[in-house]
């Protein structure tokens, strides 16, 4: 399946509606990037309801690119003591490869 | 052309308003809206709900999914004290209420919004903790310490009458239980063999006498996909996952919604159904989540559910809670465009 990209903000209740998702599939990435069917009108509009600012591929894989390095980068910077711990210890952030 | 009459043998009714007694699979025709209508069904599907107050990963819950709680939880600004935010959610907004004597994160939890214990957990510089408290609407008080320190262990039931399962105490993966009942602390039966769902972040659903655990951390490097039901004396192996995971869940034994809360390779949206006899695959949260263990709404039946917190893919805490409605009877207006 092919999709499109948009960066916006969630505000809360409302942003997502039940009828929203039983229409099409929206799946979150960090940055606030939305993944969305491509050639979905039901979806195209959602994406004006939310303001949302269209992004290509490229970019929207830029934008978790550049999350993810900063969140392995705090990562590998933790005490290895925090980074074994099994509670307080997470598992390093890993690449997203979006489709 | 083709007629309704003639395909199926009967007109559409011609009604003034909606039937009161109608069926799935019904059409009508609404003369006093000038609509076409059908009794169908609606998908499994999730909704965005109000943002939390405070981001949190490895938050508690417990509510429904219009009286939530949820309570302690760790970001970056607490650091590893973790947090004593508590707040309450109405259907739309989160609100802070009274906070938990002592900061932490990775608890269990349950309960209603007015009536909820917390219990085990970490923060620094104490470390694995067993303190417990309880909450009243308004304010936490301190209770009897459980049995052993617990930390990312599952809770269900009620803050007079819970299940606690599994936990890490700082030294061991615990694969039994602990029973809460009304302040007092007993030490449970052992998961039963083979155990295949996870001393640590598993999810659970259900009550003290009839709960189901699923999912988990099972140490040093694999993921639980195994469940088990109890009795309220033992536990027997129930029906594995589809997915290996961490997990939080909320409904009945025998009605149960799964989260993923992180699945082998991070954060899923993984969700599951179980009926009493397997579990099937539905409509996943749109956010996928890491580190969201026991901050489900986990006393709401699991056709309304609500997940909350967490961490996204990035590493980063967040604030969204997103609310299940499963698959109903519903009527729909026939639109032609």
């Amino acid at each position: 399946m092919a999709y499109k990209y948009c960066v916006a903000e969630n505000w809360g209740k409302g942003f997502i509606t039940h009828d929203d998702s039983s229409k099409f599939q929206i799946s979150g990435f960090p940055g606030n990037l939305w993944q969305i069917p491509a050639n979905n009108q039901d979806a195209n509009l959602w994406v004006y309801k939310v303001a949302g600012v269209w992004k290509t591929k490229e970019e929207a894989q830029a934008i978790v690119d550049a999350i993810i390095a900063q969140a392995q980068a705090e990562w590998d910077a933790l005490p290895d003591a925090q980074k074994q711990d099994p509670i307080i210890g997470r598992q390093r952030p890993t690449a997203i490869v979006l489709e | 052309m083709a007629t309704y009459y003639g395909t199926y043998g009967q007109k559409v009714q011609y009604l003034a308003s909606d039937p009161t007694d109608v069926q799935v699979g019904q059409v009508w025709y609404n003369s006093t809206s000038a609509t076409l209508k059908v009794r169908g069904f609606s998908t499994d599907s999730w909704s965005t709900g109000g943002n939390m107050t405070e981001a949190n990963r490895a938050n508690a819950g417990s509510g429904t999914q219009t009286a939530a709680l949820t309570m302690g939880g760790v970001n970056p600004v607490v650091g590893s004290v973790g947090s004593a935010v508590t707040q309450k959610y109405n259907g739309s907004t989160w609100t802070n209420t009274g906070s938990l004597n002592t900061a932490r994160y990775a608890m269990n939890a349950a309960g209603t919004q007015t009536a909820t214990y917390a219990n085990g957990g970490y923060t620094a510089p104490l470390g694995y903790t067993e303190k417990t408290e309880n909450f009243n609407g308004t304010s936490w008080s301190n209770q009897t310490n459980s049995p052993r320190k617990v930390a990312s262990g599952t809770g269900t039931g009620s803050q007079t009458a819970a299940l606690v399962g599994g936990g890490y105490d700082g030294t061991n993966w615990n694969l039994s239980c602990l029973l809460y009942t009304s302040g007092s602390w007993t030490t449970g039966p052992s998961y039963a063999s083979p155990t295949t769902l996870g001393a640590q972040v598993a999810g659970s659903a259900g009550s003290q006498t009839a709960a189901i655990i699923f999912g988990g951390y099972i140490p040093p490097s694999a993921t639980g996909q195994g469940s088990q039901t109890w009795n309220g004396s033992a536990f027997s192996v129930a029906p594995n996952l589809n997915n290996a995971a961490y997990r939080s869940g909320a409904g009945t034994q025998n009605a149960t919604i799964a989260f993923a809360s992180q699945g082998p390779g991070g954060a899923t949206n993984w969700t599951e159904l179980y009926n009493g006899s397997s579990w099937t695959n539905t409509t996943g949260f749109s956010t996928p989540r890491q580190e969201a263990q026991q901050n489900s709404a986990n006393s709401a039946p699991n056709s309304a559910a609500l997940i909350f917190g967490g961490q996204n893919s990035g590493g980063t805490p967040i604030a969204s809670t997103e609310a299940f409605t499963g698959a109903a009877a519903t009527t729909k207006t026939v639109t032609v465009s």
